[in-house]
């Protein structure tokens, strides 16, 4: 265990490494640029690490998918309009259930945007591509959140095989602050899908009649179902005994978290997972509550999530939107 | 009449799709309402090919239907793929192996699926006239010669005369053949060489006949291919045992070995 | 003959009759027979008629996605140094959506070798115009012939590839007019790679007769027009 003082993404890569992740595919693109860039210093020391800057992320993601299936824990950082055209690559993934890790730092959408900071990837890390957003997907809300979540996003992607992803943003990418590092506890095994000589595997992902691609599907979302028990995570402050209760995400969660201590009235769900969504817990606080706001830096994005999970409640339901805005307490109090 | 909901399943090169598009057009001519859907796979040859019409008196919105009450079988590889497709009401037409129907009216096999189509003009509500109509500008507008036209108005016309002899009661799917395309391979050899076909794999693309340099492959009507059409036959007289044919066979059916 | 690597039950193939890929498949067989590489072989295929390919050999092989089967394969062999790495794809997949990928990867020298096959169209979908398309020639996208002078001149992959490469890739273009001097490129393409040279690129000229609406005979005159348009050799070949 190690005390450092390092920006979210230089946390990311020292839990990459962590983690066992060996081969990072990169393009540049803020604000996950120091992800690659550090990785590539780190790989120029270390032999057993492999960094490729690839021409684009598209091929950056369709590399880590190569990766993979020789056996090695690959990945991948990006956002914004990157995120947009990984959206190929982990289609693939999702659709051959490969263990793709990718780590998305969110910037203002849509198109070029800002470079800065948004909530507003999260329909897109969920559900981009055409499929049906067969992905696991972690919202840290702290720098040391960053450091154990990215651990979990490589086992989870090993040990149930679907694109996993830790959604970070560019405020907590850049932000410096204290952090313990650790060996962890446990890190997933792997296994190589193509190249095995014990066995001949031919792997497609195209299939010529409705029902053959059905069976498939329905297979992989029996799985998900059925591994949403294990990975769903949220976390609760002060939601049993108040009025009010904000459900927020992510460094959102974080802003607000100081709001609910200064508030006796006001509590705070904060889902780890968006997706599978905690959605038992998240329905059980909500009833309880008589006013919920949702607070999100993005117009009703995660708002949609959370509504899927709040199906049928009467509670009184408000909307706190700041799309590619920072959320502060001054503003936020406005409502409160 | 309710929707009248016809299946047609063949392999892809039998026609399929131009019954299903003369059945849709006819119909609409007929002064029915009527849906037409294409449905096949990746590739471009050689997948089972499947049409969904439906024929109703009332508008009709959705292309696809689960349960045909009308299905025709032109090939042993669609029974497996329209398993789903029917019930004990659906009234079944097995026109497996009616190609040789058109060799008694000298008519080229390239028309079969008229015949099929006259076949199946019985059982349906259209007036004959209407559909031969349809057909004759069908094949009119892809500039096919005009002797073509006519044998496929002919084949129309003797497998409509097949349709009324056929018994009212379904057919059965039970095809005792072999749905892969295993047969027999063919040797023809003399003491200098050896040439053998395997026609369950010949696709009478005809590259071999076209490159070989003694002429000795011409194509066999006899003895039918994957998909039923004439394979490749050789004179061995005139083999000069190169082994050509064997190199450039997309399908590696034919195999040559010079004798010591 | 049929190449021990290929899997019986798998014939007769998916192709169409008369199809190129089955001339250029048997001689990438009897390479693979000859230098005895079935076991640490990977095969990544393309969205197009590649994909055909998939369950035709005792091969590891994967469908990727279009123009995307050379990264994903660059991304294995990364992983894995040991195997053998094949990216079988069309002129559409490696001259149009997968162009950037493809130069990149032959630019970085990466140890894979890549086989095009080049029809001058895209089959799959119906016959479309292709980078590689001949001027005049008519296809589904190109109704009265191709306008050069809208739509570009014919695409020289192999000499766009040469000029980015180092001295230690195996670039190639071969007909399957010729089935063993495509077993040949293939074969030396193959060493190149194993050899840990570099970057090995084979162009092959094939045909379409499905998508061309030609017969045998008219079929192979075509072929002729596409090797006037692109001339086949060897253009680098590390000697």
């Amino acid at each position: 265990m190690e005390t450092k003082y390092l920006t979210g993404n230089e946390v990311v890569v020292d839990a990459a490494i962590a983690a066992g992740g060996r081969m990072m595919f990169g393009y540049p693109i803020t604000p996950s640029t120091e992800i690659t860039t550090e990785f590539a210093k780190k790989a120029e020391k270390n032999e057993r690490l492999k960094f490729i800057q690839t021409e684009d992320e598209t091929s950056a993601g369709f590399g880590v998918i190569g990766a993979l299936l020789g056996g090695e824990k690959a990945f991948t950082a990006t956002g914004g309009p990157g995120n947009i055209l990984m959206q190929d690559p982990i289609s693939m993934a999702e659709a051959m259930r490969l263990p793709f890790v990718g780590i998305i730092t969110q910037r203002g959408g849509p198109s070029t945007g800002t470079v800065i900071y948004s909530q507003q990837e999260v329909t897109l890390t969920c559900c981009g591509g055409n499929g049906e957003g067969l992905r696991v997907v972690y919202s840290p809300s702290s720098l040391q959140e960053i450091y154990d979540l990215t651990i979990k996003t490589f086992n989870t992607a090993w040990k149930y095989r679907f694109p996993t992803f830790l959604l970070s943003d560019g405020y907590m990418a850049k932000a410096r602050q204290k952090v313990e590092i650790y060996r962890p506890q446990y890190i997933s095994t792997t296994k190589h899908i193509l190249g095995d000589a014990r066995k001949i595997v031919n792997i497609r992902n195209t299939y010529s009649q409705e029902e053959e691609l059905n069976e498939i599907l329905s297979e992989n979302i029996r799985d998900f179902e059925h591994i949403s028990r294990d990975i769903a995570d949220y976390d609760t402050y002060k939601c049993t005994h108040s009025k009010t209760i904000i459900f927020a995400h992510g460094s959102a969660a974080a802003a607000c978290l100081e709001i609910c201590k200064e508030r006796k009235n006001v509590g705070l769900f904060r889902p780890i997972t968006l997706q599978p969504f905690p959605d038992s817990q998240a329905k059980m606080f909500a009833k309880r509550a008589q006013k919920i706001i949702v607070v999100e830096s993005s117009a009703g994005q995660f708002s949609r999530l959370l509504k899927n999970s709040l199906y049928g409640i009467s509670t009184i339901y408000l909307e706190y939107q700041r799309p590619a805005l920072g959320i502060f307490e001054e503003e936020l109090a406005r409502v409160l | 009449m309710n929707n009248l909901k016809v299946l047609l399943s063949g392999e892809g090169g039998q026609g399929v799709q131009a019954i299903g598009q003369i059945l849709n057009e006819a119909a609409t001519k007929n002064g029915f309402e009527s849906i037409y859907l294409p449905n096949f796979g990746v590739e471009q040859r050689g997948g089972v090919s499947l049409a969904y019409v439906q024929i109703s008196r009332s508008p009709l919105t959705y292309p696809k239907f689960k349960i045909a009450d009308l299905l025709i079988v032109l090939c042993p590889r669609s029974i497996l793929r329209v398993k789903n497709y029917y019930n004990g009401r659906t009234k079944i037409l097995n026109l497996i192996g009616f190609e040789e129907k058109l060799k008694e009216h000298e008519l080229s096999y390239r028309t079969f699926n008229m015949l099929a189509l006259g076949i199946i003009s019985e059982f349906l509500p259209l007036e004959k006239e209407i559909i031969i109509e349809t057909l004759v500008k069908k094949f009119q507008a892809k500039k096919i010669l005009p002797e073509l036209v006519s044998q496929n108005k002919k084949a129309f016309l003797v497998g409509r005369v097949m349709g009324m002899r056929l018994p009212s009661r379904t057919h059965s799917l039970d095809y005792k053949g072999d749905t892969k395309n295993k047969r027999d391979k063919i040797t023809f050899e003399d003491d200098k060489k050896h040439w053998q076909i395997n026609p369950g794999h010949c696709k009478s693309c005809g590259i071999c006949v076209y490159r070989c340099p003694s002429k000795a492959l011409s194509f066999n009507p006899k003895i039918g291919g994957v998909y039923g059409m004439p394979t490749s036959t050789c004179d061995i007289k005139r083999c000069i045992g190169c082994g050509l044919c064997e190199r450039v066979c997309p399908e590696g059916a034919i195999e040559v070995k010079k004798k010591k | 003959m049929i190449p021990k690597c290929f899997k019986k039950e798998s014939l007769p193939t998916y192709f169409c009759p008369g199809c190129g890929y089955g001339i250029i498949l048997k001689a990438l067989g009897n390479v693979i027979d000859r230098l005895e590489i079935s076991q640490r072989s990977v095969i990544g295929l393309d969205i197009g008629c590649s994909l055909l390919a998939w369950d035709l050999f005792k091969v590891d092989t994967i469908q990727t996605h279009h123009g995307r089967t050379t990264p994903v394969m660059a991304g294995f062999k990364f992983a894995k140094p040991e195997s053998v790495v094949l990216a079988l794809t069309g002129d559409g997949g490696g001259y149009a959506i997968g162009l950037q990928a493809l130069l990149h990867s032959a630019h970085r020298n990466d140890l894979i070798t890549v086989i095009l096959v080049n029809n001058t169209l895209y089959g799959m979908t119906g016959g479309q115009m292709a980078p590689t398309t001949l001027p005049k020639e008519i296809t589904e996208t190109t109704p009265s012939g191709r306008n050069t002078k809208k739509t570009g001149l014919p695409f020289l992959g192999p000499e766009i590839i040469k000029i980015l490469t180092n001295k230690h890739a195996y670039i190639a273009r071969a007909s399957i007019r010729n089935p063993l001097k495509v077993e040949e490129y293939i074969e030396k393409a193959i060493k190149n790679q194993i050899h840990g040279k570099g970057f090995s690129f084979v162009e092959i000229l094939s045909v379409c007769p499905i998508n061309w609406k030609t017969d045998a005979k008219e079929t192979f005159d075509f072929l002729e027009k596409i090797e006037q348009a692109y001339p086949s050799g060897e253009l680098k070949s590390n000697e």
